[in-house]
């Protein structure tokens, strides 16, 4: 019960200062999402389960704030962090290198789906701000990365999920 | 073990295929859901707060490090200021002849058509991809899809998707929209201006389908021009910075440096026409 109030709690945290800071530390307009960097490194501890769950749930939160269908980030969500989880299962976690790089390669991964979607329903989006977007994001994975391990070290978020 | 994994594919599937469906019927529909606004609305509340102290943070910031730069600025205002003031003078007099001139000629004043609905910035929207901002105005306060909004300095986008007490606003650099523009020198009317971003990542936009005969020059003011019946006419939208030919389609480009700063917006307004038929959809 614990782990999933906080883990609520952080989602819904970090998708206010994804709107309402990250704006402001932002190089020439461009600056990385908190909340998908989370998902992404909670998806490589924590497997496949957690992963389709919270990928659901962050890509709720951040369809809020889309244009106006809702679902484009739930589906892309939900599949990234599924890579990310079955990446996961193959490396060793304690060493931040290759999960960061997962990190940045999925970011890239989403822009580039999200590219396609978002031209199949005739809006452009300028494929530099991808790359851009996921060299930023290189310090702030490292950062999210040990957080999140140190996080899920507690003992209460060892605990399976129930639903 | 092989069981579960399956049992996660197949619901992995399932979930996609509802995604897509669920875009697809939720897509383009000009009203957020009931859900979208709902949870919208709560979240709002908060991330108003914390967009407000940090913007209060950065502009502080800002101050110190361009203190010199503001004092500067500061002199040439007062300067400015002046001359203002001074035209101010001659201009309450030619308004109050024009204002004569016009009822004699019973000639409708465009201006008063529209009210200004004032309204904040609560946050950013399109997480990077699409530039928007979240405002805290909605279809309560008589807001409604595609209704243009402004700041004192020119044009800045329009609305794409209302909540009842949040609206989502696109601005005018992001290329998916598109306005009327109109050369304040030499009255051409032809133009199309829509957002642009130049290699050094800096904000443009451009104005497009000029005619090949174009007096269109570096420096030329670029307004809406009312064309569509969707922005308001004579709403400053940028200088031009430099022209380009397009010699296969005969036409005429030039780049605009909008007047507005899409870094430092604090405070809008929504254009609302008081003839409602004005917006159309």
């Amino acid at each position: 019960m614990k782990k999933i109030f906080t883990v609520s709690f952080l989602l819904i945290a970090l998708m206010i200062l994804d709107n309402a800071l990250m704006p402001f530390i932002s190089i020439k307009g461009v600056y990385p999402s908190l909340l998908f960097l989370f998902v992404i490194c909670f998806s490589i501890i924590n497997g496949s389960k957690s992963a389709v769950v919270l990928g659901i749930f962050s890509g709720l939160l951040q369809d809020i704030y889309f244009i106006d269908g809702i679902g484009i980030n739930m589906l892309l969500n939900m599949i990234i962090c599924l890579i990310a989880a079955r990446i996961g299962g193959t490396i060793f976690k304690d060493k931040a290198i290759i999960p960061v790089l997962t990190c940045i390669l999925l970011m890239l991964l989403k822009g580039i789906f999200m590219l396609i979607i978002l031209y199949i329903l005739g809006h452009h989006v300028y494929l530099k701000i991808i790359v851009y977007r996921s060299i930023y994001s290189i310090p702030f994975s490292i950062l999210m990365y040990i957080i999140v391990y140190k996080l899920c070290e507690r003992p209460f978020m060892v605990k399976n999920w129930r639903f | 073990m092989t069981f579960f994994k399956n049992k996660l594919t197949v619901t992995v599937i399932v979930l996609s295929v509802s995604f897509l469906v669920l875009i697809g019927y939720t897509v383009n529909k000009k009203n957020m859901t009931a859900a979208e606004d709902g949870i919208g609305k709560v979240l709002n509340s908060i991330q108003g707060v914390v967009y407000k102290v940090n913007n209060g943070f950065k502009n502080n910031i800002n101050f110190i490090i361009n203190y010199k730069k503001i004092k500067n600025e500061n002199k040439v205002i007062l300067e400015e200021n002046l001359q203002l003031k001074d035209k101010a003078l001659n201009y309450d007099a030619l308004k109050n002849e024009n204002e004569r001139l016009r009822q004699m000629l019973n000639f409708k004043n465009q201006r008063t058509e529209y009210d200004y609905l004032g309204c904040d910035i609560i946050g950013k929207s399109g997480d990077n991809w699409l530039d928007g901002f979240v405002i805290n105005r909605g279809t309560e306060d008589g807001v409604k899809d595609r209704m243009v909004v402004v700041t004192g300095a020119g044009l800045v986008g329009q609305v794409t998707s209302v909540g009842s007490n949040w609206a989502i606003v696109q601005s005018l650099v992001n290329e998916n929209i598109a306005v009327a523009g109109m050369l304040n020198s030499t009255r051409e009317n032809d133009g199309v201006v829509k957002g642009y971003r130049d290699y050094d990542d800096k904000l443009l936009a451009k104005v497009y389908y000029l005619p090949l005969d174009s007096l269109v020059k570096e420096g030329d003011l670029v307004l809406t021009s009312g064309l569509g019946g969707l922005y308001p006419k004579g709403i400053k939208i940028g200088t031009i910075i430099n022209v380009e030919e397009d010699k296969g389609k005969l036409i005429k480009n030039a780049l605009i440096e909008p007047s507005v700063d899409f870094n430092k917006l604090e405070e809008l307004f929504i254009v609302i026409p008081k003839n409602n038929r004005e917006v159309k959809y």
